[in-house]
């Protein structure tokens, strides 16, 4: 089955980073005030400069990774698919050494560079699923939206084996500990359904939710959901 | 012919192919792990090395290349057993056509500390476990291959070089940029294996013989041209429909010919390459010659990213060095990691190439001390570092954890120096400064300290340490007492650079000690230092016109070609000496003018504001016949309570928060530095101990919640992160802090949590425990039997000042 080998998607490293989603990240109401406008531009050069986003992804039948689809939301994420899409894309180790630089003695440029940094890994794997979404529509294929581990029921034990299956500390230097970590810290993983027809998938949404409790959007009337 | 011999033979041998192609041909199903096949299906990995010797194959690789600890969990067999599996397939394969086996070792799959949990000994246990089967099952040679952490390469070969005598081959992947996955470039791979004692090196896999080309070539001329160098590529890119590779064994064939002009000791291929491959590898290099002709070796220091050549003036940074400076002896004493930092990074900004690490404080641990700073520094700054210490224990403790080529500071003619301090260096394949002075103390004449340095730099070759990697100082002493001796200096600086061909190195600041206007001495001894021959300035490089006059002189002596590097600092400023004259007189310092709201008002404003440079500012101009820590109760502490409050009542947000909480830090640095200077104790709230929990290493938290509480006066011991659970009951135990601060970020290390918490209840320490993190809650930390629950810094700055009863 040589589809399910791994393979290497390669990413621009992006040119600016979303800074109201990163002032969202840092813990902003609404359109961040100057003061942290003007702190995340100062932030945002070094980051992107250290930044080396790199994304590894594969295509197998839904059956081949049955080990990796506990609970119930990410069967339905996949309803309808007979394939699945793995990917993961990382920012590399150089940021997450720029986010400790910047936070020597300032922490609130630590603290704005973890945002800024997270939100570029949010840049980078929408970069990379429009890539994959661009490649299969040649081919008459759909693809639905991400969903990542930690998304509703999908537990993040499943990250290990999911890194395993991409190869992903060969591919893209993303290892992943055994409390399921993944190092370089800013990085993202997630399964993707495949049809021949259009899919959207299913966003868990905050039912499922085990954040539901203590989220903070929740308690505002809002959803982490852009 | 033997491994050792096959390294010295003048014929390029070939290696095998890949054995992860063959065995997907052969289909191994998604997810299984090839390694368990020694043991499950011996004929096929057995056969498949048999096709690779029958090719042309002089040495084969082991199907060992994931046979770690932790990448056989859950398989059942032990690395011993999947270890001599693999070897005796190879051997039995090889074995009708004379061939080699060599044990394979691939990175661990695991990222090792800073940039991951993993730390260095832990990695140097696991290859050893490796190499120690490996080694007993009979190996005659170890590949380490596919490695893209140099830091991981090295736990890989001390791990060789400590447990087995086999010769070691070491070889990384580069991306097309000529970098790893974590930056590593060509020239400090090659620096640091070869330091470290690989007998070889090489580039394998991540790409074809076309993309290694350029990379090999650098490979060769970063290493000496009798030393081995090898290559195993890949059969071209990957094929975009993901069925394979895109070259024919003939194009790779045609690919690998410009290699011949490398004298390449060994190649091979990597994924996507079969016997057929190997086959035609065998018309290539058909009496292909080894080595390259003797070229002039560059002396190199390095980390993974930066790789400092040094010939002619290079700036090492003096100031993480706590002779003279109180504030940094008190960092030192404190475990305050954050100052030397800061102290690092702004050497690093201000133009050093090299940052001089001393950490020899009386009455402080020095070894423990220099590891930890040597592993902060590298998780922050990328030059190379120069340890500075006499004392061999804490050069060692550095030398180990140290990622890349270092230079140690240094050794003496002391023949016992000498025979404790070289080893360590060859070892670790440091280069190493020698100082002119030995027993009789520092001889009165240039000639008699040329002659303690000839006699370093032949002790120092005979210690194995290549020539390039030898430096010598010859001492400044200071102007104003030994005057005539500023000389002697030069003219002996002179000559061991002529004469015994190494490099030089003078600490330059020395020389103004005890006289006014230092950088005018320090200035023009630098500038007559460099044209007597200097390459390493062990300075200030703040001093700005010290730097000015490195580049300067890098113009004049034509190294900064076309004027370019001084173009790119100087043009458009304005000389200091025009400034004044220009300027008109500075505007008198805001805390002169008379405040509303009383002389803090202003400080208190600025805090609220989140304005670093201003709250610094303010807080030096009020400290002027003020009681430092009557700042903090009566500036800081209000200050920071306004925007506490603020954010409780939802009027301001985190952002605001934490640029509070920055120029708070700002105002306290200042704070810190006139408390070290009085010699006071600096008063303490209350000791709180604070960690992120064993397996997590979302700190972030953390450090906002350990910002804000030294802002409100209390002392914190903080822990860092991935921090285990006996760590923190002996930190809790030791500094006798009676309340602990822990944080978690994931579900799956809250375990850690509730494990950390059993452990101070079990060890019966008088101290409570208040957790927060993202996914925690109030009623899980009652369950885990925390006895507070922060939902943020600053309801943890709240617990905090409740438990210690401040006001």
């Amino acid at each position: 089955m040589p589809a399910a080998v791994s393979r290497v998607l390669t990413l621009e490293r992006p040119e600016t980073a979303d800074l109201g989603q990163a002032a969202r990240y840092m813990g902003a109401r609404g359109e961040p005030d100057p003061a942290t406008r003007a702190l995340l531009e100062r932030c945002a050069p070094p980051l992107l400069a250290a930044a080396a986003p790199r994304a590894v992804w594969l295509r197998a039948p839904v059956e081949a990774l049955a080990c990796l689809w506990q609970g119930a939301d990410i069967a339905r994420h996949l309803a309808g698919c007979g394939e699945a899409v793995l990917l993961a894309v990382t920012l590399g180790p150089g940021v997450d050494g720029q986010i400790r630089r910047a936070g020597v003695g300032d922490v609130a440029a630590g603290a704005a560079s973890d945002a800024l940094a997270s939100a570029l890994a949010e840049q980078a794997a929408d970069r990379a699923e429009a890539k994959l979404r661009a490649l299969f529509a040649a081919e008459g294929l759909h693809l639905t939206g991400r969903y990542s581990p930690g998304y509703g029921d999908w537990p993040i034990g499943v990250q290990p084996r999911l890194a395993a299956l991409l190869d992903t500390p060969r591919r893209i230097g993303l290892c992943v500990t055994d409390s399921c970590l993944m190092l370089p810290r800013k990085s993202v993983t997630a399964a993707l359904g495949l049809s021949r027809a259009p899919v959207t998938g299913y966003r868990a949404g905050c039912a499922h939710c085990r954040l539901r409790d203590k989220c903070e959007y929740r308690k505002r009337g809002e959803t982490c959901e852009r | 012919m033997n491994a050792r011999e096959l390294l010295k033979t003048r014929e390029t041998v070939l290696l095998d192919g890949a054995m992860g192609t063959m065995l997907q041909a052969a289909g191994l199903p998604l997810g299984a792990k090839p390694e368990a096949l020694n043991l499950e299906n011996p004929a096929l990995i057995e056969s498949i090395h048999a096709q690779y010797a029958a090719a042309g194959s002089r040495i084969v690789c082991a199907n060992t290349f994931g046979a770690s600890a932790h990448k056989l969990a859950g398989t059942g067999y032990t690395v011993a057993q999947v270890v001599a599996a693999g070897i005796s397939c190879a051997r039995r394969a090889v074995a009708p056509y004379g061939g080699l086996v060599a044990l394979d070792v691939g990175p661990l799959g695991e990222l090792l500390e800073p940039a991951g949990t993993l730390p260095l000994e832990e990695a140097v246990s696991a290859f050893a476990e490796i190499i120690r089967a490996g080694a007993q099952a009979g190996a005659d040679l170890v590949l380490c291959e596919t490695f893209t952490d140099l830091y991981e390469l090295k736990a890989a070969l001390l791990a060789c070089k400590e447990n087995c005598g086999l010769p070691v081959l070491a070889s990384m992947s580069f991306e097309a940029g000529g970098r790893t996955f974590t930056g590593c470039t060509v020239e400090s791979f090659a620096a640091t294996a070869r330091g470290l004692g690989a007998d070889a090196v090489g580039i394998n896999c991540s790409l074809g013989p076309k993309e290694i080309y350029p990379m090999a070539k650098a490979l060769c001329e970063a290493v000496p041209g009798d030393y081995p160098v090898f290559v195993k590529p890949n059969a071209g890119l990957p094929r975009a429909d993901g069925s394979g590779y895109d070259i024919t064994p003939q194009l790779f064939a045609m690919q690998m010919k410009p290699y011949r002009e490398l004298g390449l000791f060994a190649a091979g291929g990597c994924c996507g390459t079969t016997p057929d491959f190997i086959r035609a590898l065998h018309k290539v290099f058909d009496g292909g010659k080894t080595g390259r002709a003797a070229h002039p070796m560059p002396s190199v220091l390095c980390t993974p990213v930066q790789c400092v050549t040094v010939d002619g003036i290079t700036v090492v940074g003096e100031r993480i060095n706590p002779t003279g400076k109180k504030r940094f002896q008190q960092a030192i004493r404190e475990g305050d990691i954050d100052y030397v930092l800061a102290q690092g990074i702004s050497q690093a900004e201000s133009g050093a190439a090299v940052l001089d690490v001393n950490v020899g404080v009386p009455g402080v641990d020095e070894p423990a001390a220099m590891e930890r700073v040597v592993k902060a520094l590298q998780s922050v700054v990328s030059l190379p570092l120069q340890l500075d210490s006499s004392s061999a224990a804490a050069l060692e403790r550095g030398l180990r954890v140290y990622n890349g080529k270092p230079i140690v500071n240094s050794v003496n003619g002391e023949r016992a120096v000498l025979d404790r301090l070289l080893p360590l260096c060859k070892k670790y394949g440091a280069a190493v400064v020698g100082l002119t002075l030995d027993e009789k103390g520092i001889p009165k004449t240039a000639a008699e300290r040329v002659a303690i340095a000839a006699r370093i730099r032949d002790a120092a070759l005979a210690a194995g340490i290549p020539p390039e990697d030898i430096y010598i100082d010859c001492l400044t002493l200071t102007a104003s007492a030994q005057q005539e001796d500023v000389m002697v200096t030069l003219d002996a600086l002179r000559s061991c650079k002529q004469e015994l061909g190494v490099r030089t190195v003078l600490g330059v600041s020395n020389i103004s000690f005890g006289l006014p206007c230092r950088p005018y001495l320090n200035t023009a001894f630098l500038t007559m230092a460099v044209y007597a021959g200097l390459d390493l300035a062990i300075m200030n490089p703040a001093s700005e016109e010290m730097m000015g006059a490195v580049y300067a002189c890098n113009v004049l002596t034509g190294r900064d070609r076309q004027s370019g590097q001084y173009i790119a600092r100087y043009a458009g400023r304005q000389m200091p000496s025009q400034t004044a004259q220009a300027a008109p007189a500075a505007p008198p310092s805001a805390a002169a003018q008379p405040a509303p709201g009383g002389p803090c008002a202003p400080l208190m404003k600025a805090v609220e504001q989140g304005l670093k440079g201003e709250a610094a500012a303010h807080t030096r101009a009020l400290l002027a016949g003020r009681d430092p820590l009557d700042l903090v109760d009566h500036a800081l502490i209000p200050a920071l309570d306004a925007v506490g409050a603020g954010y409780e009542k939802g009027t301001l947000f985190l952002p605001q928060l934490l640029q509070s909480a920055s120029a708070a830090q700002a105002a306290f640095e200042e704070i810190k530095a006139a408390v070290a200077k009085n010699g006071a104790p600096g008063a303490s709230k209350g000791r709180i101990v604070l960690a992120t929990v064993k397996g997590d290493v979302h700190d972030i938290g953390k450090n906002i919640v350990r910002v804000i509480l030294e802002n409100y006066g209390f002392e914190v011991l903080d822990l860092g992160r991935d921090v285990p659970p006996e760590t923190v009951v002996e930190a809790v135990r030791e500094s006798g802090a009676r309340l602990v601060g822990l944080s978690a970020l994931m579900t799956t290390t809250l375990k850690s949590m509730a494990e950390t918490i059993e452990a101070l209840h079990k060890a019966k320490l008088d101290c409570k425990v208040m957790v927060g993190g993202a996914v925690l809650t109030e009623s899980y930390a009652m369950q885990i039997g925390a006895d507070w629950y922060a939902k943020d810094a600053k309801r943890s700055a709240d617990i905090a000042k409740e438990f210690y009863g401040v006001q």
